[in-house]
């Protein structure tokens, strides 16, 4: 009786915060646990109506308080670089030396403005400026000074990733604002450009940390990219015209492959090449780097086709990671994502279904073999899943099996089409995959569970040049 | 049939707040003040809604929360979003304030007893004020043990949830059900014993 009345209890305030139901009702339900239930239930309620707020003028105060603090310790700090790095403005980006390094008869009028505080009130506006404007050049070249002065390479990488945000969150304003497909365009190829050199910089500062990738850095790093990725996503759903959110699907693709890196370089001792033949193991992978994964600017349909399926992996030996680290979040992020390709994906082949049904099938093929893959190395994950982790994986099984089902859809309807351009890649198009269970088929969710040759993933041989040219 | 991926709303709301806090702890982290204005605003409430469980005392509560905020602005370069959210992070340094403030109360209490000098001590005047500002419920908690104290301020202050109480008192979440509930029978003896068993206001 105890028990079950500490447990109902407990429960009744979560509960009644949410507006489930209210206190009389979560009295009535306890009443026949426990007569003393009734009394305690109360007191919970008084509990959290209780007046302990702070006055709006002590909210106030403290504010005003802080920022004299902040302030204070912002002019008074501890060294010369540092107070630099907070405070100065450099607009003569142009004439920096080509290592970064600006040129001495440069940098004294720009301290002696910046230290007699004449650059305050123009760091302030320049910090909220947008491309185009006259202040934006200061804001970035201030940046770059910064940058250059930096000498330790972790604050190397906080300040590049600091300033791929800062290119984003110029981006947001830019959109909120209304401005053009123009001008968004060459904002985001900004903030990739940006992304690239905080990649850049992540590496350098791995290679000669030795393997800090699971490190405070590496996570803060991570969890940038994630809070980055959901601030796209924001974008492209928020932007107004078509063409504008679709401005950020590549970036979100190589924010995501970003993130699907830094895992699996932590995988990559671990990881021994199952990749399908004739594409990098891992290992290589990590070797050549982050943006080997992503389509090079001049790259055909094929390839960006290509690079899309790759991105829709959904690897096992990730999963496990970030279950074995209990990054919820992370895990969340990384299904929920795959779906959202899934989706993306199937509808680019269903847009195609119409001018070239044998191309639509076979990119449905294609991209159901990526599924039905993940759906394996999550089946396969099921039995020793921690408990917060089996819901999640099958919620997303779920999701999966209603994607496989449309895909399946999609190839049905190009009818003789399907067998002779989507039959290379195996069962997996009609495949119902059974929630729960191993589907029996390791290795299609990215080679990493030792894909054998014909496995039938994305990547293998079987399916390489048969993308339907679209 | 809908396929996308749902999530429940309260926790995606729930991660959102982390990952904002995120962004705007590495904003601060690189000087920016604004950027940690807004974290105060964020959490301030609770803070304070914490503090005051804890001690009482408005006016006690109002020099703490300051401290806890000064504290947290000064040491943010040693906070690492790996170890612990932003919120659970701030909550320590009110905890760890809150503990100090006691401890230096005590030993000012010895001091006064030893040398004979209470004097410098609140007026009695201030006292019966401060005592009327209380609440009887503010009274019955200030009674409680410390972990008693600390789970009913965390729980019914903030709304934290189990897992969140359970990982800032460093408990299970078991172990803080049967805290909490042993706290809220504490409660109510302490207020039973105090007003001759009416406590309902």
């Amino acid at each position: 009786m105890g028990d079950e009345f500490a447990r109902r209890l407990a429960q009744c305030p979560d509960h009644m915060g949410e507006d489930d139901f209210s206190l009389d009702e979560c009295l009535r339900g306890l009443a026949d646990v426990d007569p003393e239930a009734r009394e305690l239930t109360a007191l919970a309620g008084e509990l959290r109506t209780m007046d302990v707020d702070p006055s709006v003028e002590f909210v106030r105060t403290l504010r005003r308080r802080l920022d004299q603090e902040i302030s204070a310790s912002s002019q008074s700090g501890v060294s010369f670089i540092e107070r630099l790095r907070i405070s100065m403005v450099n607009p003569f980006r142009p004439f920096l030396l080509k290592g970064g390094a600006a040129m001495p008869w440069l940098v004294v009028p720009v301290l002696l403005l910046s230290l007699f505080g004449g650059g305050a009130i123009v760091v302030n506006a320049a910090d909220e400026a947008v491309p185009g404007q006259v202040l934006y050049g200061l804001d970035t070249a201030f940046e770059g000074l910064r940058f250059s002065l930096t000498s330790d390479e972790g604050d190397k990488v906080r300040l590049s990733m600091g300033r791929a945000e800062e290119r984003l969150e110029e981006v947001e304003r830019m959109v909120a604002s209304g401005y053009g497909e123009v001008s968004v365009e060459a904002a985001v190829a900004g903030y990739v450009t940006q992304l690239r050199e905080a990649v850049q910089t992540m590496e350098r500062f791995q290679l000669h940390a030795g393997d800090p990738s699971g490190s405070d850095l590496g996570q803060e790093f991570k969890a940038q990219l994630r809070a980055q990725e959901r601030l796209l996503l924001q974008l492209q759903t928020r932007a107004q015209v078509r063409e504008i959110g679709e401005l950020f699907t590549d970036a979100r693709a190589r924010v995501q492959a970003q993130n699907r890196l830094q895992g699996m370089e932590r995988a990559t001792p671990r990881d021994q090449s199952g990749d399908s033949p004739g594409h990098p193991s891992g290992n290589e992978r990590a070797n050549q780097g982050p943006w080997s994964e992503m389509p090079p600017a001049e790259a055909g349909p094929q390839e960006e086709w290509q690079a899309a399926l790759s991105r829709v992996q959904l690897r096992y030996q990730e999963m496990q990671n970030l279950m074995a680290e209990g990054d919820r979040l992370g895990l969340e992020e990384r299904l929920r994502l795959h779906l959202q390709q899934v989706e993306a994906l199937r509808q680019l082949a269903r847009q195609r279904s119409g001018e070239d049904p044998q191309a639509s099938a076979q990119m449905s093929a294609e991209l159901d073999q990526a599924l039905v893959g993940g759906m394996t190395a999550m089946t396969d994950l099921l039995p020793n899943a921690p408990e917060w982790a089996r819901e999640l994986l099958q919620q997303a099984l779920q999701s999966c099996q209603s994607e496989h089902l449309e895909l399946q859809a999609l190839m049905r309807s190009g009818d003789g089409t399907r067998n002779e351009a989507a039959g290379q890649g195996g069962e997996s198009q009609t495949t119902e995959v059974p929630l729960g269970q191993n589907a029996g088929q390791p290795g299609q969710c990215g080679g990493e569970r030792g894909a054998g040759p014909g496995s039938g993933g994305p990547h293998s041989d079987g399916n390489q040049g048969s993308g339907g040219g679209h | 049939m809908r396929r996308i991926f749902v999530f429940n709303r309260g926790g995606d709301d729930g991660r959102m707040d982390m990952i904002q806090d995120e962004r705007l702890v590495m904003r601060a982290k690189r000087g920016d003040g604004d950027a940690f204005g807004v974290l105060y605003e964020r959490h301030v409430h609770a803070i304070f809604r914490y503090v005051m469980i804890r001690v009482g005392s408005r006016e006690d509560a109002e020099d703490l929360v300051e401290k806890i905020f000064v504290k947290s602005w000064r040491s943010l370069d040693s906070y690492r979003a790996r170890k612990a959210s932003f919120r659970t992070w701030l909550y320590r340094i009110a905890r760890n304030t809150i503990i100090d403030h006691y401890r230096q109360r005590t030993r000012e209490c010895g001091l006064e007893e030893a040398h004979g000098t209470g004097a410098r001590g609140p007026s009695p005047e201030d006292h019966v004020a401060a005592q009327e500002e209380r609440t009887d419920l503010l009274t019955a908690l200030g009674r409680l043990r410390p972990d008693h104290q600390e789970v009913i301020a965390l729980r019914f202050a903030d709304g934290l949830s189990h897992a969140e109480a359970a990982d800032m008192m460093g408990r299970s979440e078991a172990a803080v059900r049967v805290l909490q509930h042993r706290a809220l029978v504490a409660l109510r003896q302490e207020m039973t014993t105090s007003d001759g068993g009416n406590h309902g206001r």
